[in-house]
This record gives structure tokens, C-alpha cells and sequence, in this order.
């Protein structure tokens, strides 16, 4: 006996860019392993850490939920693009809540996972979009087909997006004592927010069943990604200090470059905030009457000359 | 659609009349009238947005809606609705109707609020007036009056920090105005005209004038950009935040700066016609310019520790987005910047409403004076968390919708660098934008409140939640709903189609 599962496509020429929600056998199977994972991530966000707040638990995780499955059957890169962000950053709320303010730098740096994922997710849609004409997925993998072959810059923007999401699943490992680990708990929701977010834009874009080639590096790639960038961001917070340490251990050549490249930003930041100032004294002084006066006359002796010239 | 001409004429006017009576009336109103002038406000602002919806559908549908009078030999005063000017108009309409409300619940115990509210009046009045200009002169006249119907308004506490604040407003306003008029001038010894076209006045003119209008439309950008807050012309925006909330929201989001934004957008497409603007060169130093005040703003706005100047250096950089939009001269792009201009406008009167309440119910005015406040303020912080997500650019909030059109018509006209600005600006609007959000969620109070006022329905006073409620609710609509008709995306799309690909 064999057992079809239902197909339906449900549009929405009205929602942002005019889009659609689908889903085949595929699908289903995903959006199933998608409600049982969340589901257990929310017997454990109730059940445990979080007795005070309940109804903003509910509600956040009802948000997220609903990200995760927009996601999971949009047909466009816009409504996708949506999913992920509610799924996304409702779930770091819901950890947040959950873990109280010790784990602010955990969440901090999920954060900024988040937001880089995004701004190349939407670096890339445009791209493909510019090229497709449309923000149908079906569109946008024929374009990826002719953008994203081999090495391009298309397929960078890929593997970054999924290895930035994929990261957030990183956080469950104790990477160091400065940024506490999210507990195992959480490890549900992440892994939900991993796989939509993370691996499948690949899905849609590259290949549907993950049978090309080119499907299968960026897979290898994104967790490959997904480290360094999750230890980038612990080297960062480790600071200047340990940073040294371990490049020294490391070897000679790599601890110079790296307390080069540490001394750079400490520049940057020590400029950034000289200028801060002196910007604001300078825009102090272009609210003075003599500056008027001056900019008033220079417009002027400006104009003139202009006229002079343009009369001759 | 047939519409009568005395119908067609008459409507412009009584769009004019409907809050310039209001105001003049209130004017002669005595303090304790508060429920006559209240009405009379909300009157004015129920008959705009009937007349605004009238129009919107006359327009839609291809009628013209133009009166003229004769002012001086051949320059009349013009005002005409057409779909550029709707899209301005509805937007300044609503956001009218709300803040009027939200004045009334703000203001509720402070002197002098006759002349406060007459002259909010004459600030609208002016807006629409800009708005519906028809010709440079027209447009001149109106911008000079919003001008001066707003300095009462900023400087309406009376401190000095507000006269100081005022002085600077002044200053500004008042040599934009002059390089205004100076370019205005000089445009119209050259073409003879100054009304709006379709493709603008200026194509006809010989090589040799080119020199002469590049330079013109310098002087009208200056002009222009000291409203629309473009660096270097931006030092008044910051300093005015001394106004009263509802100011702000009106200089922010409704009036000045988008007056000032508005103004390049009819310049370039109706007085330049934006195809001869690209040829003259002038549109990429205006890109260049926009771009370095977005990231510039956003950089200054991380800085700020003052909840409303961080807003102002925030509208100084998103402001821009409408700039950046129709300099990048293609049609998507077009549609990312005008879009912008009630996508702005809707997130940043809520962030300003919110700012409001926080000052005036617990009277917060810092940052980081902000720990747990969402505890206390939820329906407040939730209203500033919409929108706050809708300035990063975080979808279905409209904000994203701007972003993907900016990006997409970037690409469109091979000015691949404005993606990275879009980048960095959205990574520094998150850096100063979500810092703000997690401590009023996620952080413990420090203690008492600066100064708590309780009130007994809610968590603050009806007459200040409803309005940010429901501009961050619009603000989400017109993102999750954008391909609705009549959404902002659609109408910007015609205004593109009407005045860039088939004009």
C-alpha cells in the first residue's frame, strides 16, 4: 500500500512582493520533523527554565513557529526571506528569556549571526532577482544555475548565509567561558532554525533533491563556515590579550599578523572615537552666525565668478 | 471617471482650506476652549482624509484635480493633484489625523496650546501646499511657510535650549530658502516657466546653458537638502529635538524633512526630467551624497545616548534613502525611494510616539535609563520594536520593501556599491536599534522610574498608545500587504509608471 501525501499551493498575490505558499511530499516531511522539533523546544522553554512570563514565552514561540513554517513553504525568496527572520530572531528572544541576562553575550553573538546571515541572504536574493526577474525560487535557481557555477561570488554568498545561520547551533558548545553555552535544551529550536535558515536556501535554490554536485560542496561548505565564523566571533570576544596568547602558541609569523590586524582595530576604534566629537564640535560651529556669514559670502564670491564666467 | 471642472478645481482648495480654517479659527480660541478646538482639529483632519480619498480614487483613475489664480504676469499659483503629490498627501493626511490625537492627549495640561495648535494646523496646510504645488513658485511660496509655521512649534517650551534650537532652525531653513529662491530665479530667466512637467523644462535648452543649470541645480539641491537633512546641511535636525514629541513626529515623519525629500523628487523628475539630469551628470554626486549621509547618520546615531537625538540622526540617514532612490535613474530603484517616503515616515512617527510616551509617562529620556521598561510599557515597546525592525530593514515591515526595491534598482543600473551601503546601513541600524530592545525587554528596571504617572485604563494615557499602536500596525501592513492596491508600493509604482516610463 502506498501512502500520497496531499499537495496544495495556497497563493498570496497580495502578501509583499506577491507570493505563494506550497508544499509536496517533500515538504511535508520537512514541516512534520519542523513541528515535532519546535514542539519539544516549547515543552522544555515551559517546563523549565522559564516559569515567570509565560504568555510572552507563548507568544514568541507561536511567532517563531509560524517564521518556520512560512519558511519552510514559501515559493518566493520575499516570503522566505520573512520566515526567517521571525523564526530567527524569535527564537533568540525565547533563549534569552530563558536564560536570563548571564547569557546576553550568547544571544549578542547569535545576533550578529543572525543579522550577518541576513544581509547576505538579501545581498544574494537580490542578486539572483536582478538576473531572474522574479522572486519565484523556481526562477531564482535558474538563475543561481547560470550565477552560482563554481567558485562565484553567488556561491560564496550561499555558503556565508547558511554558515551564519548553522553557526547559531554552534553556540550549544561551550567555546569559552566568556561566551556561556545555551543549554541542551535549546537544542531543538536551534537545529529548526539551522536547518530552515541555514541549509534550506540550498534546497531552493540550488538543487531541490540535493543530487548535483554543486548542491553537495555548498552542504560540506556551510558547516565549514559555520566554525570559523563561530570562532571568529569567540577570538573577538576573547579580546586583544588571549588573542596574543594563542597566536603566539600558534606560531611567530600568525601571532604578528594577528596582533597587526588587533592593533588595526584598535586604531579604528580610538579614531572613531576622536572624530566623534570633533564631528559634533564642528556641526556646534556651523550653527554659529559667523558660519552663515562666511558660508553666505563664499556662495556669493561663488555665484559671481559663476556669472562672470558663464557672461563671458 | 467624469468629474465636473468646477468639481476639479474646487478640490484642491478645499483640501488647502480644510486645515488652514481649522488653524486660523483655533487661533482666536481661548485656553479653556479645549473641546471646541479639539473638534475643530479633528474635524479639519477627518474632512482632509475624506477629501484625500476622493481624490486618490479620482486620480487613479486619470482625472486632473488643478486650480489656478494668476499671481504675477505669467507665474500663476498652482495646486495640482497628481499621483506624486497623493502619495505625499495621504501619507502627511493620516499621519495628521493621528498626531493630532496624540497632541491632544500630550498636551493635555501645558499653556499656549491655542497657539500651538494653530500653528500645527499651518504646518499641514503647508505640507499639502507643498505637495501639491504645480510650479516652482508655488512650491517655494508653501516651503517658506512651512518654514515659519514650524519655528513656533520647535521653539513652543520657551527655554533657551528650544530658542537655541529654533535660532538653528532658522538659520538653516531660512538660507535654503535663499538658494531656493537663488536657483529659482535664474531657472526662470532661462526657461521662462517654472511649472512641473512631465519630463521637466530644461531639455529644450541649448549645450551652451548646461554649465548654467548644473549650477542651478546645485542651488536647488542646497536648498532642498537643508529640510531633507543632507549632509552637510543636517546640524538643525538634531538640535530641534527639544520640541515636544508631537513636533518631532511632525518634522520627522510628516513635514520637514520630507517636504525637503519630496522637493528633490519633483525637481528632479518635473523641473530637470530625471533622463536629462542623468545626461547633465549631476544624479551620481547626488547618489554619492545620499550615500555618505546614510552611513554618516547611522554612524552619529550609535553615538547618542539621548533617545531622541538618536532618532534624529536616524531620519538623517534614512531620509536619504528617498534621495538615493531616484538618483540611481532607473524605475525600481524610483519605486525603493518614493516607496521610502511613506515607509519612513509611518516607522519613524512611531518611534517618536514611543519616545513621547516614555518621556512623558515615566519620564525617560535616555537610553539607558531604558532597562526593563517593556515590563511596564508593553504595548509602547512593542509598537517601537515594529517599527525599530522596520528600520533595519527586518521583513514583512515595510522598511525591507524599500530596501529590496533600493537594491534591486541598484543593480538594475549597474551601481553595484549600493548594495554595500544598504548593508552597512542596515548592520549599523541593528548595532544602535537592537542594544534599545534588549535592555527594555530583556533587562531588570534599575529602580523608581525619573518620574511615573499612572493612569487607570492603561499603561499610559489612551490619547498617546492608540496612535503609535497603530502607525506600527500600518507599518506592518504596508510591508506583509504591499502588493494590496492603493498600498504605498502600488502607488509608487504608479507614480513611476506616470512620470518615468510613460510620462
Amino acid at each position: 500500500m502506498t501512502v500520497s501525501l496531499p499537495t496544495f499551493h495556497w497563493p498570496l498575490d497580495t502578501v509583499l512582493l506577491g507570493s505563494g505558499l506550497a508544499a509536496g511530499p517533500l515538504d511535508w516531511v520537512l514541516l512534520a520533523t519542523l513541528a515535532i522539533l519546535w514542539l519539544i523546544f516549547g515543552l522544555w522553554l515551559l517546563r523549565g527554565p522559564a516559569p515567570v512570563r509565560r504568555g510572552r514565552t507563548l507568544v514568541l514561540h507561536a511567532v517563531a513557529g509560524l517564521g518556520l513554517a512560512v519558511a519552510a513553504l514559501a515559493r518566493d525568496a520575499a516570503l522566505f526571506y520573512s520566515g526567517v527572520a521571525m523564526a530567527g530572531y524569535g527564537t533568540v528572544a525565547l533563549l534569552l528569556i530563558a536564560h536570563g541576562a548571564a547569557h546576553a553575550r550568547t544571544a549578542a553573538v547569535q545576533v550578529a549571526l543572525m543579522v550577518l546571515g541576513d544581509l547576505v541572504l538579501f545581498e544574494m536574493l537580490v542578486s539572483l532577482y536582478s538576473q531572474a526577474s522574479s522572486a519565484e525560487f523556481d526562477e531564482l535557481r535558474t538563475a543561481y544555475a547560470i550565477k552560482g557555477q563554481g567558485v562565484s561570488f553567488v556561491s560564496a554568498l550561499l555558503v556565508v548565509t547558511g554558515g551564519s545561520k548553522v553557526a547559531v547551533l554552534l553556540l550549544l558548545v561551550p567555546v569559552t567561558d566568556r561566551l556561556p553555552a545555551w543549554r541542551p535544551g535549546a537544542a531543538s529550536g536551534l537545529l529548526c532554525v539551522a536547518l530552515v535558515s541555514g541549509v534550506l536556501p540550498v534546497v531552493r535554490l540550488v538543487d531541490p533533491l540535493l543530487s548535483s554536485a554543486s548542491a553537495r560542496y555548498s552542504l560540506l561548505a556551510i558547516p565549514a563556515a559555520a566554525i570559523f565564523l563561530c570562532l571568529l566571533f569567540a577570538l573577538c570576544i576573547l579580546g586583544k590579550s588571549r588573542l596574543d596568547a594563542a597566536a603566539q602558541r600558534v606560531s611567530t609569523l600568525a601571532s604578528r599578523s594577528v596582533t597587526l590586524g588587533v592593533r588595526g582595530l584598535a586604531t579604528l576604534e580610538a579614531l572613531a572615537r576622536h572624530v566623534a566629537p570633533m564631528a559634533a564640535a564642528l556641526e556646534q560651529r556651523m550653527l554659529s552666525w559667523p558660519f552663515a556669514v562666511a558660508a553666505a559670502a563664499t556662495l556669493a564670491l561663488l555665484l559671481a565668478m559663476t556669472f562672470g564666467g558663464l557672461v563671458a | 471617471m467624469i468629474i465636473s471642472p468646477a468639481f476639479s478645481s474646487t478640490l484642491p482648495l478645499a483640501l488647502v482650506a480644510s486645515s488652514l480654517l481649522p488653524g486660523l479659527i483655533i487661533f482666536a480660541l481661548a485656553e479653556e476652549s479645549v473641546r471646541l478646538r479639539t473638534a475643530l482639529n479633528l474635524l479639519g483632519a477627518l474632512s482632509k482624509l475624506l477629501l484625500v480619498a476622493l481624490m486618490l480614487w479620482g486620480v487613479y483613475h486619470d482625472a486632473a484635480f488643478e486650480t489656478r489664480f494668476e499671481l504675477l504676469p505669467g507665474l500663476p499659483l498652482i495646486l495640482r493633484a497628481d499621483a506624486l503629490s497623493l502619495l505625499f498627501i495621504t501619507l502627511s493626511a493620516q499621519l495628521w489625523f493621528l498626531t493630532t490625537i496624540y497632541a491632544v492627549g500630550y498636551l493635555e495640561e501645558s499653556p499656549h496650546r491655542s497657539r500651538f495648535f494653530g500653528f500645527f494646523s499651518l504646518c499641514v496646510t503647508a505640507t499639502v501646499g507643498v505637495a501639491m504645488a504645480g510650479n516652482l513658485l508655488t512650491f517655494i511660496l508653501f516651503y517658506e511657510m512651512l518654514t515659519l509655521s514650524t519655528y513656533p512649534l520647535v521653539v513652543h517650551r520657551g527655554t533657551p535650549v528650544a530658542r537655541r534650537a529654533g535660532e538653528a532652525y532658522l538659520l538653516y531653513t531660512v538660507l535654503g530658502g535663499v538658494l531656493l529662491l537663488l536657483g529659482a530665479v535664474w531657472l526662470y530667466t532661462l526657461t521662462g516657466t517654472l511649472e512641473f512637467r512631465p519630463q521637466g523644462i530644461v531639455s529644450d535648452l541649448d549645450v551652451g546653458d548646461h554649465k548654467a543649470l548644473i549650477i542651478i541645480f546645485v542651488l536647488l539641491m542646497g536648498g532642498l537638502g537643508v529640510k531633507a537633512a543632507l549632509l552637510p546641511l543636517h546640524g538643525w535636525l538634531p538640535k530641534a529635538m527639544v520640541a515636544p514629541a508631537p513636533v518631532s513626529a511632525l518634522l520627522h515623519a510628516v513635514a520637514v524633512v520630507k517636504a525637503g525629500a519630496f522637493g528633490i523628487v519633483r525637481v528632479v523628475y518635473d523641473i530637470f526630467g530625471i533622463q536629462f539630469a542623468a545626461t547633465l551628470g549631476v544624479m551620481m554626486p547626488l547618489a554619492w551624497l545620499a550615500s555618505a549621509t546614510i552611513i554618516y547618520g547611522s554612524v552619529r546615531a550609535l553615538f547618542q545616548d539621548d533617545l531622541k537625538r538618536r532618532l534624529a540622526y536616524s531620519t538623517v540617514s534614512q531620509v536619504s534613502y528617498i534621495a538615493l532612490g531616484v538618483a540611481l535613474v532607473g524605475p525600481i530603484a524610483s519605486v525603493g525611494g518614493l516607496v521610502h517616503l511613506v515607509h519612513q515616515g509611518l516607522m519613524k512617527i512611531t518611534l517618536f510616539f514611543c519616545a513621547g510616551n516614555l518621556a512623558e509617562t515615566l519620564g525617560i529620556h535616555r537610553i539607558s535609563e531604558m532597562n526593563g521598561v517593556a515590563r511596564r510599557m508593553p504595548w509602547t515597546m512593542a509598537a517601537f520594536t515594529v517599527a525599530s525592525l522596520g528600520m533595519i530593514g527586518v521583513p514583512p515591515v515595510a522598511g525591507f520593501i524599500s530596501k529590496w526595491y533600493l537594491g534591486l534598482g541598484a543593480m538594475e543600473v549597474g551601481a553595484d556599491w549600493v548594495l554595500l551601503v544598504l548593508a552597512g546601513s542596515s548592520a549599523l541600524n541593528a548595532l544602535y536599534f537592537l542594544p534599545i530592545l534588549y535592555r527594555a525587554w530583556f533587562l531588570e528596571p534599575e529602580g523608581d522610574w525619573p518620574q511615573e504617572r499612572h493612569y487607570p485604563r492603561a499603561e499610559t494615557s489612551l490619547a498617546l498608545l492608540i496612535p503609535p499602536v497603530i502607525t506600527a500596525s500600518l507599518a506592518l501592513a504596508a510591508g506583509l500587504l504591499a502588493s494590496v492596491p492603493f498600498s504605498p508600493q502600488e502607488w509608487a509604482k504608479l507614480v513611476v509608471v506616470r512620470e518615468f516610463l510613460d510620462p
